[in-house]
Parts: C-alpha cells; structure tokens; sequence
C-alpha cells in the first residue's frame, strides 16, 4: 500500500472518529457521570418536639429531605442539577446553593437561600453513587 | 580534486548534522507531548508537579534527581490509552473542536472562493488604480494583527456578529494574504493561454474557472494549507470576540485543561492531528507554490 493511499484512509478514519464524537461525546460524557437522586423542595409541614414534650409546627414553602443538606466551613448548602442546553442535546451540572437552616426533624428541614436568591427551580440531589462537586456533570437516575 | 569533493562531503556532512539537531530540537516538544499522552494521570501529576521555569529547568533532566519539580521522561513507567478514553467522553473540549473546525472550514472556502477571482481580476484585467489597490493590500497585509483587531471588532459590533464565529470567518473571507499569493502564482503563468481561450470566444468567467482555477491547483492548496493552519490556531480574535465558553474555539480553551492532568496531553495530541493531516496532504503543493511564487 502506497503512502498516499495509507494518508487517505488514516484521514478517513480521523474524520469519522471526529464526527462520531462531536455528535456523540455529550452522551457519552452523560453515561460516565456520576449518578444522582433527585427531588424537588415543596411546602411541607415540619413538626418539631421540645425536650419538654412541646410541638411545634412549621407551614414552610422549601423542604427538603434531609440527605439533601450539606455542610462545610462556610454554612449549609443543598446541590441542585441545573440543565444545560447543548448543540447535541443537554446535559445536567451540579450547581451549589448556601442556605440557612430553618426547623428539621429526622427526616426532612426547612431551607431558605442567603441573600434573598430563590430557591431554583431544578431537582434538589438527594443522594448519589459519588461525591458531588459544584459545576460538575451528573446523571440523573430514577 | 580531490580536495574539494572532500570539503564538499564535509561541508554536507555538517550541514546535516546541524539540520538534524535542529529538527530534534523541534521535535522533542511534539515527542514529549505525545509521550506523555500515553501515561496515566497520576503519573503526569507526579511528574508534572510545577511549572518549568528558569530557576528549576536543570532538574528537567534529572540532572539533580534529588531535587526535582518536573521530571521529563520517553518512557513512561506504565503506557495507557486512559487520556484518550477520558478526552472522548469529554463533552466540552468535542464542542471546542467542532467551533475550531466552524471556524477553520468556512475560512478556507470563503478565502478561496473570494481570492481566485480577486487575483485573477488583479493579474490579468485592466481596470484604473489595479496597482493602487493592489498596494493597498500589501500595506494591509504587513499591519500587525492586533492594529487590525481594533476596527475588525467596532465594525463587528456594528452589525451584531461579535460573540459569534462570523465575527473571525468573515474578516478571514477577505484576508489580502491569499490575493497576494495566488498573483504571485499567475505572474508565472503564460498570457498565452488568456489570448488563446479569448481568440477561442470564452468569456472571463470561462477562462477563470475553466483554465486558470486547475492551472492555480498548487497554489491553491498552498493557500488552503496556510489558512486553516492559520485558523486552526486562532487565538488573537478568538479572545477578543468570543467570551462565551460554549464558542471558543480548541486553540483558546486548551488552555482551560492545564490543571487537567487525567487528559491534557491526549488533548494536545488530538487538537495537533488535523492540523498535521491537512499539512501531509498538501505539503507537495505547498513546497511547489512556494518556490513558484517565491514565498518563504
């Protein structure tokens, strides 16, 4: 085989491989992300018992379960999965959100964002098969 | 005699000598680069710890292994196709090359489209101020790109195109390199062939496409070569007309990887290949319209 025709089939080959994955690399890139659990902060009625036996009932419009809440140095802070359009589909990214913490109880919390933001209008992740970063790609999975 | 054939041989000998560390010179960075590729990402990590500076360039090669902050090697402790696997599931760098090649494909066409016929008006019509003009692109030619970014960018704003790949294809469509070049090309071809098709009753339209464009076929590909190397590596216009990430082009978001050892290198690799492609297709032509028209 003459080089010229070596050349020919090696560009070929290139410009399939170039095509194949321009059109299929966000899907790929969405297959090997990490995997995340998602559900939307909704009115929720918190009730909370003092040590003296006390209730307290909370009307909230944000509650989240509570394997949704992170913290760090910084505070309280949930993880949402913002959807990004691309020019091959979309693909969802991690975003953070700081939060103060209002009444919880075993199972779920009352949030508020800092700073007056609102509360996005994205799935909150609850759980997931990794640790998640902000800014990340995640996978959402049923 | 005798004599002189042996200084020539010797002369020969030196002059390949030199060439060939040269090449080695300008090769090692591409060899390094590719090698690298092949490792995994710890071991790029390890090796790659800092940047190299003045103050720890002795250590890049191990001449003080003691101390180290890169260690350079041709051989990687364990070979990995990991940096490839990772780049192709790289969903932001595939979009960055797909912007490059926007900007890259419509800028060789569009040159060409708009060049041969350009040439060709300045070469072989006669018209008033050819040579005026003519000068006028060579003068704009020779302006340092950034001079010429300044009104490219008020003049894209006016129509609305900044923040788009139009804002880069559409200067690069009217480029005065690729006009220049190809006059220099017809200045080699005979007047004979015009005077024999006009005796022949074609028109201007049909002696340009029909002999002049497959006569020009070096010193097109030559241009072609040129522009898409050229707009493969963008980067001036790219920083001063695209802000937004989702359309920068490769040569602009590489940049972006550097901390990103798991596929950095693999993502030099591949952003060199088309680049290297296009150059192995036509570097015949190009050495041939090179030394026709007398470009260096």
């Amino acid at each position: 085989m003459t080089y010229k025709k070596i050349l020919n089939r090696v560009t070929v080959a290139f410009i399939a491989l170039l095509v194949f994955l321009i059109i299929f690399s966000n899907t790929l890139a969405t297959l090997s992300a990490k995997r995340v659990v998602l559900e939307f902060a909704s009115r929720g009625i918190i009730t909370t018992v003092d040590a003296d036996g006390t209730a307290h009932t909370t009307n909230h419009p944000n509650v989240i379960p509570l394997s949704a809440l992170h913290r760090d140095g910084n505070g309280h802070f949930i993880l949402y999965a913002e959807s990004v359009p691309k020019r091959f589909g979309s693909s969802y990214h991690a975003r953070i959100l700081r939060v103060d913490v209002g009444r919880r109880n075993d199972t779920h919390a009352a949030v508020t964002p800092i700073m007056g933001q609102d509360m996005p209008a994205y799935g909150i992740i609850t759980a997931s098969n990794e640790p998640v970063f902000s800014g990340e790609r995640v996978r959402i999975v049923e | 005699m005798m004599n002189a054939t042996i200084k020539k041989r010797l002369l020969t000998a030196i002059l390949i000598f030199f060439t060939a560390v040269l090449a080695a010179g300008f090769m090692l960075p591409v060899f390094i680069t590719v090698i690298n590729s092949l490792m995994k990402g710890f071991e790029v990590r390890s090796r790659f710890t800092m940047n190299i500076l003045p103050s720890n360039i002795f250590y890049v090669l191990d001449v003080f292994p003691q101390i180290h902050y890169v260690r350079m090697t041709l051989s990687p402790d364990y070979v990995s196709a990991g940096q490839y696997a990772a780049l192709f599931r790289y969903a932001e760098y595939m979009n960055a090359m797909l912007n490059s090649l926007l900007i890259a494909l419509p800028a060789v066409l569009g040159q060409l489209v708009i060049s041969v016929p350009a040439a060709y008006a300045f070469e072989f019509l006669k018209w008033r101020n050819k040579e005026k003009l003519f000068f006028a692109y060579i003068v704009i030619m020779l302006m340092p790109l950034p001079v010429l970014l300044v009104p490219q960018f008020v003049i894209a704003g006016f129509f609305g195109i900044s923040e788009s790949l139009p804002a880069i294809i559409l200067p690069a469509l009217f480029a005065p390199f690729g006009v220049f070049l190809l006059r220099q090309y017809l200045k080699t071809l005979p007047v004979e062939f015009i005077e024999a098709a006009k005796i022949d009753g074609a028109g201007q339209f049909r002696i340009l496409v029909s002999i002049i464009t497959p006569l020009m076929k070096p010193a097109i590909a030559a241009l072609a070569l040129l522009v898409f190397i050229d707009y493969w590596n963008v980067v001036d216009q790219a920083l001063v007309f695209i802000t937004d990430i989702e359309w920068q082009p490769l040569s602009v978001y590489l940049t972006r990887l550097t901390g990103n050892f798991n596929i950095i290198f693999a993502a030099s690799v591949f952003y060199m290949i088309p680049a290297l492609l296009a150059f192995l297709h036509g570097q015949e032509h190009l050495t041939a319209g090179m030394k026709i028209t007398g470009l260096k």
